[in-house]
């Protein structure tokens, strides 16, 4: 209740009457110096579009990223005793999407009135949200890197040794994401907003640590991926450039495609970000209407950024063609449970290769 | 030599995009959004609101709402009437506490 009241204190008139009426501070004329520039920035209008636009586009993405991550996981799982190494990163990413998809309802309804969940479920759902985001990051790192390896090096660190490496490294990167998403644990709360008049699940970072915290976990979770992604696919596509092949159109485009959709999703929201910060520093004024814009843009490329989620299982997975065929007898199997149904079954040359198109490119360039 | 300024230029970016975090996890800016107004007439006003600093706006915003409609004011949170008003409501709300 103290704390409460240090955040808004509000007086009527009446309150005032006695301790203002009879001081000497009345200013009379000199209002006009610098009046009607002063009013407070209205922000009705970037929370009236969230409270329409960001809860129908969570449901949207709630309902594809469950059905395609849910469907990867399905297929490769069926096939658990014959997954290659990139299978195996992209069961787990498929579980870190799906996981973070998992929250959306109730950033939804947060978006809809307010954070109605108290304290304990706004950490949970955060740490949730942050560990699977940085996951999502880490292991498209991880499968670029296992890419890399047996293209430019011909060399497959994860088949020629023990088969438990793979899920060691997975393990890491979970261990890794859990770490950095310890702070947001401890410091996020349900907090009420004077300037918002809402409850929203905030931070409540200490001063001083807030900064490094942040470049901390900018590095590890998202900095670090981007750049060995980068440096890898570099790498790859200049091998595919020369080498000759009849897979190594396909295998490039691929690889265009997984970086074009990486840099597609998440730059318009950290350009927006940018403008942000630079009206946070004073390089550009701060004005009502450019405010409000600006808080509308993040919402919508946040929503682009998050739909990313929803691509991977697409990218990775579905543009492979034994993909696709496995997922219509996984679906013909659950159609009809008698063993007569499905008389093709995936040859044995088959069953030795991967499910993904990802690690069938990786021998194109071989 | 432009690939190593577009990754530079990335950096910078993404750098500053961590900084403030996803969407969800946002606060109210400050309200007001210049300096404020040095002081009002004493007898225009009818509400007084002061708002503290949070994680997402460090300044004290002192906003005035006038009467008969005027709409409502920034009072500079530095001028001599603001801090006047200040220390009031604080005093106010420290008698209040103990009648309570």
């Amino acid at each position: 209740m103290v704390l409460e009241m240090r955040e808004r204190q509000e007086f009527q008139a009446s309150d005032f009457a006695l301790l203002l009426g009879n001081s000497s501070y009345d200013y009379g004329e000199n209002e006009s110096d610098s009046c009607c520039a002063s009013p407070p920035c209205p922000q009705d209008l970037s929370l009236n579009f969230d409270r329409a636009f960001l809860p129908a586009l969570y449901s949207l993405l709630f309902v594809l990223g469950l059905l395609g991550n849910g469907a990867v996981a399905a297929v490769l799982l069926s096939q658990r005793a014959v997954l290659s190494s990139t299978d195996t990163f992209l069961l787990h990413l498929a579980l870190a999407d799906a996981l973070l998809v998992l929250t959306l309802p109730l950033w939804a309804v947060d978006a809809a009135i307010q954070w109605v969940f108290g304290s304990g479920l706004c950490k949970v759902a955060s740490a949730l949200f942050n560990i699977n985001f940085y996951a999502g990051a880490l292991l498209l790192a991880c499968i670029s890197f296992d890419r890399y390896l047996s293209i430019v090096h011909a060399t497959q660190l994860y088949r020629r040794g023990p088969p438990g490496r793979v899920v060691l490294t997975c393990m890491a990167v979970w261990g890794i994401c859990l770490l950095l998403a310890l702070p947001d644990f401890i410091f996020l709360s349900a907090h009420r907003d004077e300037r918002l008049n809402a409850t929203l699940c905030q931070y409540n970072f200490p001063q001083v640590g807030r900064t490094a915290l942040r470049v901390l976990q900018l590095v590890a979770g998202f900095l670090l991926p981007l750049l060995v992604m980068a440096y890898c696919y570099a790498r790859i596509l200049a091998v595919l450039l020369v080498s000759r092949g009849q897979r190594r159109l396909r295998a490039m485009r691929l690889v265009v495609v997984v970086v074009v959709a990486f840099a597609l999703c998440w730059t318009p929201y950290h350009l927006v970000v940018l403008v942000d910060i630079l009206m946070d520093l004073g390089a550009l004024a701060r004005n009502c209407g450019r405010e409000s814009s600006v808080d509308i843009a993040k919402s919508v490329t946040s929503g682009l950024g998050y739909m990313h989620c929803c691509l991977n299982p697409l990218l990775y997975a579905f543009v492979g063609v034994k993909f696709r065929e496995r997922m219509w007898m996984l679906l013909m199997r659950l159609g009809c449970p008698n063993q007569r149904c499905h008389q093709r079954q995936p040859s044995a040359a088959r069953r030795e290769s991967s499910w993904s198109e990802t690690t069938e490119a990786s021998y194109s360039g071989l | 030599m432009s690939m190593k300024s577009m990754v530079i230029v990335l950096a910078v970016i993404f750098c500053a995009t961590t900084v403030k975090g996803f969407p969800m996890f946002k606060g109210g800016r400050c309200l007001c959004t210049g300096r404020g107004v040095k002081a009002v007439k004493v007898a225009d006003i009818e509400k007084v609101s002061i708002i503290y600093p949070t994680n997402n706006c460090d300044k004290t915003e002192v906003i005035i709402t006038l009467k008969a409609h005027k709409g409502q004011r920034c009072l500079n949170s530095k001028s001599k009437q603001a801090n006047v008003i200040i220390k009031k409501v604080e005093r106010m709300n420290f008698l209040k506490y103990q009648n309570i």
